[in-house]
């Protein structure tokens, strides 16, 4: 088990948010969480990207908000995806896919060993 | 909770981006706080980590508020704009597929609305628009005005100097004259008007030419030769070229150098005229052989001013500044001052003349009064339409709301289709109000100088006219929009939007509408009537002259150069040449013509002081005319003789009094053989006859002083040729004066040729008058036809909504006369009720057009009962059809139903 955290590389974020949200709809805290978990805690994603990532992606039009109740009962800003924001998902997997693998070659390493 | 509550209730007009982002982050907070919690963390302890982990709390919120703006703008932007293009477009497609409704609504309200912008330009130009100078709201004119008619007139360039000298009230002051000369560049000379400015004129008022320069005080002081033209002049007499800059126009023969051209903003400061030039007056005084004798004569009077008033200076203390100059020069210059003082007034309250302005508010009150009606009319009309339409729609509103419209998505629906119809009535409104201004600007006037009215649509009129169309959309449209948005769903589906009754409460609104339309009708009616009458009546009052068989023609030597000396000789000859035309029963000379705004004023002393003249100095129009212009003039000598040949620098000098003369300074007394002096210490006077009373300046206005002198004691150059014909028709005659004219010689300028009659209609003494009619009589129209189309509306509609009734009650055997007697009951309960609010309305309101109608009563029965007539009698005659339609309803077709 490493001792730091991974660095996160560019683009990244947008993609597991969108992932994080293509289960269900969820509120920001929800997202981070999601993606502690999913990727074992070993990425830790500051607040101080999330927020302004959602409301960018927002912004494009991939995801959408509207407030509702949180699961304690607390007033909280839901976000979910939006059509395009699924078709986006897609793309960004496949491409996010073509570019590890291309660096992988050229590193000449097996993603299974890394 | 309550909190919360509060804030989605304000969420509900527009995002608060800022109190969103606030919450979100305050949710992470607690979720974070929680989850330390939970693993074991004290509160407090746990609070502090939640606020650490989540770092810059400042910063970020900062950020996402800024994302959250822009984000939010562009939303809500996207979304209102979607759903104004899907009402717009549908509201477009229903008014497309009724094309008749579409169009009687746009022309009900494009005709007022458009009626009310040509109003509002003259509003505009003669209440509201500022001088096109430097600092207008500082300018003020200054005058004199005559104690005992209360004339405003024109003041001297001594009188100028003394206002200059008013250094502590007025800031600056420009002076100028109008004079008619003969303008030329080559080829024939023509009649222009030129202004003669003071040295300052331009400086002062800050106008600066548009190309070129314009003249400076140093070119009046050396007099120089220089002249600026006017934009219009310029394009009419250039072709707008610009190497006019430089050549040479003959000024009365006197070569100027154009040195400039102004603005097609600046023409000028004459009210009312549109002058082709401007010089200095100092070099006027080459072009005018009167000028430099005159200048310097307190008693020479054909300048105008203009003055600054000092940043602070209130119009009163003006006033009494200019009392005071007024009691300094009265001593030195009695025979000036004699029962005139100097006033002053700020320059936007002297439109569109010092003379008359004070009529101003009182004909732009009536007229604008008047439109205002014909537009509630017409609002009234449209409100009327759109609630009939409303009805019909009725099912389409009710499925709408039944399928989750909400009562202001509905309304919003039928205030876009208002708004849509009014800004379509603008279009119409605005090509109105241009083809009125256009009409006016270009009316062809009987006088011998170049008129312009100033009217222009500018940006405050098209302003205007979108702030009453919107008004008009929004008032016509929002009372029916509100009724259809509150029609209960259940019920209109119930009786499948074809209801028996449209609901007591719609129709009684709808013939209260009729009702007032009528009675505002009447009122408009009434209003024209009475210009019409008061015009009719200004061409019957007893003008004290002759309107028939009297051919004018103006002739001023001074154009053409003939010597003050041999002006006689080429006088006498015109007469002879003119008198031996066959055809011409007589002819004769006159520097004054009356109801033309020709005529001198002067004083004249008298040894004796009669009562009525303390002074023993009166004020009085004078004018200097041949042998036989009584006569020919058709005034009467009711006394003594007329002047002869004989009355000429060699006998003693004589005058004719008029009766206003006589009965002012000798009354009682027999005038023939008294004498007066025409200066202080001039020679003695006789009087040698006693003549009739003229109307000389106004409609109405009460009988003036009028001094008459033999021409050959007193020579003038510029005079009237009145030529009387035998026949009936004068202007047969023209042709044979005009080579009479030439024959005497043949460089002479005759201009002004028409008869008298032309002269008094076409002339500025009945413009106001018949223009005022012409104009009363439009809106009158205007309203009654409305009128017309709003009864026909509603009787009809009336009628079809009564089908079922009409047809069960002919199928049990009732007489088509029956029908039609009901339907014209009802017309007549709704005329006749209209006509008497109107009646009591308009003896109400008409007193207010008293200062403008010439020798008739506001409440005039012909008015009264002309409209009472003609609206009444339309007014049936479009009930008819409607009622003749509902005695030919098919029994059994209206029992069935559609």
């Amino acid at each position: 088990m490493p001792t730091d955290s991974l660095e996160l590389l560019r683009g990244t974020l947008d993609l597991l948010i969108l992932r994080a949200l293509k289960i269900d709809p969820t509120h920001g805290y929800g997202v981070l969480k999601w993606i502690e978990r999913a990727t074992g805690d070993q990425l830790k994603i500051e607040e101080g990207s999330l927020y302004p990532a959602l409301y960018r992606l927002q912004k494009r039009g991939w995801v959408t908000s509207e407030w509702g109740l949180s699961e304690n009962n607390r007033r909280a800003r839901f976000y979910a995806l939006t059509v395009d924001g699924t078709r986006q998902l897609e793309t960004e997997v496949a491409d996010f896919v073509r570019f590890a693998r291309v660096v992988f070659q050229a590193l000449d390493v097996q993603p299974a060993t890394a | 909770m309550h909190r919360d509550r509060g804030r989605r209730y304000l969420r509900f007009f527009g995002a608060r981006p800022e109190a969103d982002v606030e919450d979100e982050i305050g949710f992470h907070l607690e979720m974070r706080e929680r989850e330390l919690i939970a693993l074991g963390m004290a509160t407090e302890e746990a609070r502090a980590e939640a606020r650490r982990r989540f770092g810059d709390r400042a910063r970020l919120q900062a950020q996402m508020q800024l994302l959250e703006r822009e984000r939010t703008r562009s939303v809500s932007r996207l979304a209102s704009w979607h759903a104004l293009q899907s009402d717009v477009s549908f509201v477009v497609r229903t008014l497309v597929r009724q094309p008749l409704f579409t169009l009687s609504v746009i022309l009900t309200l494009g005709l007022s609305i458009g009626a009310n912008a040509s109003i509002f330009t003259a509003v505009n130009a003669y209440l509201l628009k500022p001088f096109p100078v430097r600092d207008p709201d500082r300018l003020a004119a200054v005058a004199i005005v005559d104690g005992k008619s209360g004339m405003i007139e024109s003041v001297s360039y001594p009188m100028y100097r003394s206002v200059l000298q008013l250094n502590t009230i007025y800031e600056d002051a420009v002076a100028w004259l109008g004079l008619t000369v003969a303008l030329r560049t080559e080829g024939d000379a023509v009649r222009g008007f030129v202004i003669g400015g003071s040295d300052n004129y331009f400086s002062a008022l800050g106008v600066r030419a548009a190309l070129g320069r314009v003249y400076t005080p140093e070119d009046a002081h050396a007099r120089a030769p220089v002249i600026v033209l006017t934009n219009a002049y310029w394009t009419r007499l250039f072709n707008r070229d610009p190497l006019a800059i430089g050549k040479t126009l003959f000024v009365n023969e006197r070569p100027f150098t154009i040195i400039g051209v102004l603005s097609p903003k600046f023409n000028g400061t004459q009210p009312l005229i549109l002058p082709d030039a401007i010089i200095p007056v100092e070099s006027a005084v080459s072009v005018d052989a009167d000028i430099p004798k005159e200048l310097e004569s307190m008693g020479w009077t054909p300048f105008r001013i203009l003055a600054y008033l000092k940043p602070g200076v209130t119009i009163e203390r003006a006033r009494s500044a200019v009392e005071q100059l007024t009691k300094d020069l009265a001593p030195q210059y009695p025979e000036v001052f004699a029962d005139r003082r100097l006033v002053t007034e700020m320059e936007i309250r002297t439109r569109p003349e010092y003379a008359v302005s004070r009529l101003t508010p009182w004909v732009a009150g009536v007229f604008f009064g008047m439109v205002g009606l014909a537009l509630l009319v017409a609002c009234a009309n449209v409100a009327n339409l759109l609630l009939v339409r409303a009805t019909v729609r009725r099912s389409e509103i009710a499925i709408r709301s039944a399928i989750g419209a909400t009562p202001a998505r509905v309304v919003r629906l039928l205030l876009t289709e208002s708004l849509l119809l009014s800004a379509a009535s603008l279009v119409v409104a605005y090509g109105l109000a241009r083809f009125c201004t256009g009409w006016l600007n270009r009316l062809p006037l009987a006088i011998d100088v170049p008129i312009s009215f100033g009217l222009e649509l500018d940006g405050r009129v098209f302003a205007y006219a979108a702030g009453v169309s919107l008004l008009a959309g929004l008032l016509s449209g929002v009372v029916p929009a509100l009724l259809s948005a509150r029609a209960p769903v259940s019920e209109v589906l119930r009786d499948g939007g074809r209801s028996g009754s449209a609901g007591r409460g719609r129709t009684r609104l709808r013939s209260m509408l009729v009702v007032s339309q009528v009675a505002v009708s009447f009122l408009l009616l009434v209003s024209g009537g009475l210009f019409i009458r008061s015009a009719h009546h200004a061409t019957e009052i007893d003008l004290g002259f002759s309107r028939d068989r009297l051919l004018l023609g103006q002739v001023d030597l001074a154009l053409n150069r003939v010597e003050e000396g041999a002006s006689r000789q080429v006088q006498d000859r015109l007469l002879e040449a003119i008198g031996t035309i066959p055809g011409v029963e007589r002819v004769a000379l006159s520097t004054f013509l009356p109801l033309s705004g020709n005529y001198d004023t002067r004083t004249v002393f008298v040894d004796e002081h009669p009562p009525q003249a303390p002074d023993g100095v009166m004020s009085v129009a004078v004018g200097s005319v041949t042998p036989g212009l009584i006569a020919t003039l058709g005034m009467h000598l009711l006394e003594g003789r007329d002047f002869t040949a004989q009355d000429d620098t060699a006998s003693p000098p004589v005058a004719i009094v008029n009766r206003v003369i006589a009965e002012a300074l000798w009354p009682q007394r027999d005038p023939i053989g008294q004498r007066l002096r025409l200066r202080k210490d001039g020679p003695v006077v006789e009087v040698v006859g006693l003549s009739s009373n003229v109307t000389l300046v106004l409609l109405g206005e009460e009988d003036r002083p009028m001094l008459l002198l033999p021409i050959r004691q007193h020579p003038s150059r510029q005079t009237t040729i009145l030529t009387k014909s035998r026949g009936v028709n004068p202007s047969a005659l023209t042709a044979e004066v005009r080579t009479a004219v030439a024959a005497v010689n043949p460089t002479l300028l005759l201009y002004g040729v028409r008869t008298m009659a032309t002269q008094l209609d076409e002339g500025l003494a009945f413009f106001f008058v018949n223009i005022g009619a012409t104009l009363a009589t439009a809106i009158g129209l205007l309203g009654l036809l409305q009128t017309i189309v709003g009864l026909y509306g509603v009787l009809s509609y009336s009628v079809a909504q009564r089908a079922r009734e009409f047809g069960i009650r002919m199928a049990l055997g009732a007489q088509a006369g029956a029908m039609i007697r009901d339907v014209m009951r009802h017309s007549a309960r709704l005329v006749a009720s209209g006509l008497a609010i109107g009646a009591v309305l308009a003896v109400t309101l008409t007193g207010a057009m008293r200062s403008v109608l010439v020798g008739v009563s506001p409440t005039d029965t012909l008015a009264f009962g002309g409209a009472l007539v003609v609206l009444g009698g339309l007014a049936m005659l479009s009930s008819y059809l409607p009622a003749w339609r509902a005695s030919q309803v098919e029994p059994a077709s209206a029992v069935r139903g559609d």
